[in-house]
């Protein structure tokens, strides 16, 4: 199976499974907005990774219960049981589907209909909610009528310009008509039908017409939607399907026929349809030089498909492919331009030659055969042969053309490959885990032997066989985490698809540069990092990256690239999504901020503009005028840096005004071991996340100042706000550090949230590797302290959540 | 600002987004003999589109953009 679509399920099944239940959970508790911000959040998840498959019912679907939610988000709506079992239903028929998908690679064959049944359905909730009035869901008439239509029926079609008529009925080109009545209620979905219609696929013409004559103005809602489109498109059916698969259920869409054949091209063909009238019903008899000549650019075209295979060029090369094809063989009357243009969107929806391969392979050989009826000796025969050997040897069209040699040598080379299940290799490393930590308490052990009892030899062996062991661990460690390393690449093959699909759909033009895709990270890691670049590389597309005119206009190339590049840095892997479009004007943020009641109006004074930028990633902020399928529902950014926190990494966002984004998320290449330096407050020991620690520095008493209640002191011409964690703690017992007897305080200097502030402690102590768990029980209710480790001696060591810390003064 | 509004004319420029349509369909209706200034119209939502073809202004000046007005002031003023 394509790994994409495996990825997908996976991620899909989880997250549905997690819905499901949170569902559950919501019909007992219909008011808990984290709950429905969850829901929504996995419903959105769903939606965007579906779009990068051709599965429109699903996605409507999707689509259809995430609008839902939304209403419910802004409490305009609260779920009756009835609505919850109609979107269990939705998700019991997204597992269907997710089934139907994995053995069968497609969706079922009544996949439409249901598909529409439900999402009308969905729609009627919210259309009842807004208005309260009976459901206005989808006329089911008005259904994907896709069809062969007489002109004569389309009573528009009169309104069409007398010059684009007169190309119409000579049947020179193929036109797909296309009426659009939108919903009522689309402009509340965020739809701009308008839009939809003016970045049609090949528009040719258009015109915008009232549904019902405009009521009397007093009456007259703005935002319901009476418009009507009408459009022509020179574009396939495929692909204006495409572009309206969220509206399908809104839209007529009728292939008008071409009553006579295609333009022929090339003096070969002037040739042969001058013989040949498609009409016949019988297949004409072709003279031998025709035979051949079409022989010949039917294998052109073989030749063309396996070419190597470069992801910026497949889409026009299939597309002339195709368009040759449809232009020359109807004439012989031995394929339809039905066959062809099935084949061909085929080809395009699998990224592959391979439909368009197998019908030209089809061809060649019934030429073959008639052929060698009549002439037993011809020459193109053998050679065609041969072709076809070789081509129909290669069973698999996906990779055939990217990687033909490699295909031999796979066999050998997978005899080496181990499949391991995850699970064993999460009890080796947990295994490891418990090594380092019992492997720590040999020091202990040692000082024991030195204090205690007094053996100064047996210490010093001690301690030369922790060396030892300490070597061999930290090695067993290495190896471990080797085996769970996987490229981060396997996170990035989806973008080249999600890229080109949504820049066309935007109607900009973008090129995906990808580096560093061999660089590796822990297997958790990279799966961690899959759902925030999607967003980033969406936000990137939808509200970064200019039309082009907008980019000639400011003097840059119309092609934007965004460029996704990934680096080892130390112990950590850096990730940049950087694009050269018009970038974020910190002003913009810093408003929005404001107006949204996330910073206050002494901070919007104050911010720094890099510090302003960093606000995009707070709840609730989205700087998108609309909010479209894309993105700008203010849940983006957030939930990026919430993933990418949840992995023990951190995001910033650097950005010029005019010359583009960069998005960098730094995560660490493994979350099993943490290294923690540990300190003493009173008589408690306390571990600091190692990544934060800036520096120790031990400063004078004298040289605290007091600004506005708050202890600072100037270290290195920089104000440093303090924290006595002896105050924050309430730690009365007495227990001072030598150091600080003559008024010298310690002072941990730790970043937070990326500035930093200094957490004065009463010692400094060794950095160790701990296993980090997670508070449970009781425990769970103290922010403050972001999990345990079990130090050598026994003691349980709590590390603190300096996040949380210094929300408490 | 994508729509200014002046003593009779509203000019709509760039991109007028759905919020706008309200407004100006408040400020056309009150304004019977107004008009509107399209000449810096990159895109109009569909919601725009439809108060101006309810309201019916006079149009004084047609988008800049030829796309739009190919068809546009037609839309709104219809002569046939």
């Amino acid at each position: 199976m394509n790994p994409l679509l495996e990825a997908f399920l996976g991620e899909a099944r989880d997250l549905l499974e997690q819905a499901g239940a949170r569902f559950l959970d919501l019909e007992k508790s219909p008011d808990d907005t984290e709950l429905v911000n969850e829901l929504f959040r996995s419903v959105h998840t769903i939606k965007g990774a579906s779009g990068l498959f051709d599965i429109a019912p699903f996605t409507r679907v999707v689509h259809a219960a995430e609008d839902v939610l939304d209403r419910v988000r802004g409490e305009e709506l609260i779920l009756s049981s009835e609505h919850i079992d109609q979107l269990l239903d939705a998700m019991d028929q997204v597992g269907t589907w997710l089934d139907d998908l994995e053995t069968g690679g497609s969706l079922g064959p009544e996949a439409e209909s249901i598909g529409l049944c439900l999402s009308t359905g969905l729609r009627e909730i919210i259309a009842n909610c807004d208005d309260g009035e009976a459901p206005v869901g989808a006329d089911p008439k008005a259904g994907e009528a896709v069809a062969q239509a007489n002109p004569a029926d389309i009573p528009w079609l009169a309104q069409v310009p007398q010059s684009l008529r007169d190309g119409l009925s000579a049947g020179h080109e193929q036109w797909v008509a296309v009426s659009y009545a939108p919903d009522e209620q689309c402009f509340f979905q965020g739809h701009d039908p308008l839009h939809t219609v003016r970045s049609l696929p090949g528009m040719a013409w258009f015109e915008v017409v009232a549904r019902e004559s405009w009521a009397d103005l007093a009456a007259l809602d703005p935002y319901l939607c009476n418009l009507e489109f009408h459009a022509l498109s020179r574009a396939g059916q495929g692909e204006v399907e495409h572009h309206l698969r969220y509206v399908l259920d809104q839209v007529e869409i009728l292939s008008l026929p071409s009553p006579v054949p295609a333009q022929p091209v090339g003096e070969v063909v002037d040739d042969m349809s001058a013989v040949v009238t498609p009409d016949d019903d019988e297949r004409p008899a072709l003279d031998t030089a025709e035979r051949r000549a079409a022989a010949e650019l039917l294998q052109a075209q073989l030749e063309v498909l396996s070419l190597p295979w470069e992801v910026e060029l497949w889409a026009g090369r299939i597309q002339s492919v195709a368009t040759v094809m449809a232009r020359v063989f109807p004439v012989f009357g031995m394929v339809t331009d039905a066959t062809i243009e099935t084949a061909k969107t085929e080809a395009l929806h699998r990224r592959s030659g391979g439909p368009l391969r197998v019908l030209i392979e089809d061809l060649l050989h019934d030429l073959a055969i008639s052929e060698a009826d009549i002439d037993e000796d011809d020459p193109v025969v053998p050679a065609l042969d041969g072709t076809l050997d070789v081509v129909a040897g290669e069973d698999d069209p996906e990779d055939d053309a990217a990687q033909p040699a490699a295909d031999k040598v796979a066999p050998k080379a997978k005899s080496c490959v181990l499949k391991v299940d995850q699970a064993r290799i999460d009890t080796l490393m947990d295994l490891v885990g418990e090594l380092v930590v019992a492997k720590n308490a040999l020091p202990f052990l040692a000082r024991r032997a030195e204090q205690v009892f007094g053996v100064r030899d047996l210490a010093r062996e001690i301690k030369g066989q922790h060396a030892v062991i300490n070597r061999l661990a930290e090695d067993l460690q290495h190896a471990v985490m080797q085996v769970r390393m996987v490229p981060v690449g396997t996170a990035f093959q989806r973008f080249p698809r999600l890229v080109r699909d949504l820049s066309r759909k935007l109607n900009k033009k973008v090129r995906l540069v990808v580096r560093g895709e061999e660089t590796e990270a822990d297997k958790n890691v990279v799966e961690d990092l899959s759902d925030p670049l999607i967003h980033l590389i969406r936000n990137s597309l939808d509200h970064g990256i200019e039309t082009p005119e907008a980019r000639l206009a400011a003097g840059k190339p119309d092609e934007a690239q965004i460029l996704l590049r990934a680096t080892q840095q130390d112990d950590r892997v850096v990730i940049e999504i950087s694009d050269d479009g018009k970038g974020i004007d910190p002003e913009v943020i810093k408003r929005k901020a404001y107006e949204r009641g996330l910073i206050s109006e002494e901070v919007l004074e104050s911010i720094s503009d890099t510090d302003a930028l960093q606000l995009i990633f707070a709840a609730g902020l989205s700087t998108a005028r609309q909010v479209s399928d894309l993105s700008g529902r203010g849940v983006g950014m957030d939930v990026v840096r919430n993933a990418v926190q949840r992995a023990g990494g951190n995001v910033m966002v650097e950005s010029e005004l005019g010359a583009g984004t960069t998005v960098r998320l730094s995560l660490p290449l493994s979350m099993a071991v943490t290294s923690v330096m540990m300190v003493r407050v009173g008589d408690e020991g306390f571990g600091v996340p190692f990544e934060a620690v800036r520096e120790t520095v031990r400063i004078d008493e004298s040289r605290i100042r007091v600004i506005k209640q708050r202890e600072t002191v100037v270290l290195r011409d920089r104000l440093l706000p303090l924290f006595r964690l002896r105050n924050l703690f309430r730690l009365t017992a007495p227990g001072r550090s030598r150091d600080n007897e003559d008024g010298v305080v310690a002072v941990l200097v730790v970043n937070v949230n990326g500035s930093e502030v200094g957490l004065v402690v009463d010692d400094f102590h060794e950095a160790i590797d701990i296993i980090l768990k997670p508070l449970e029980g009781v425990m769970n209710g103290f922010p403050v302290y972001s999990g345990t480790a079990l130090l050598g001696d026994g003691r349980v060591l709590l590390v603190l959540n300096l996040k949380e810390l210094v929300q408490c003064r | 600002m994508p729509v200014i509004y002046k003593k009779t004319v509203a000019c709509l420029e760039g991109e007028c987004a759905v919020e706008e349509a309200e407004a100006l369909f408040e400020w056309l209706r009150a304004r019977p003999k107004a008009r509107v200034n399209l000449r810096h119209l990159g895109h109009p939502h569909s919601a725009v589109l439809q108060v101006l073809m309810a309201t019916r202004p006079v149009v004084s000046v047609a988008p800049d953009d030829p796309a739009l007005a190919a068809w546009l002031p037609d839309a709104i003023a219809p002569t046939h």
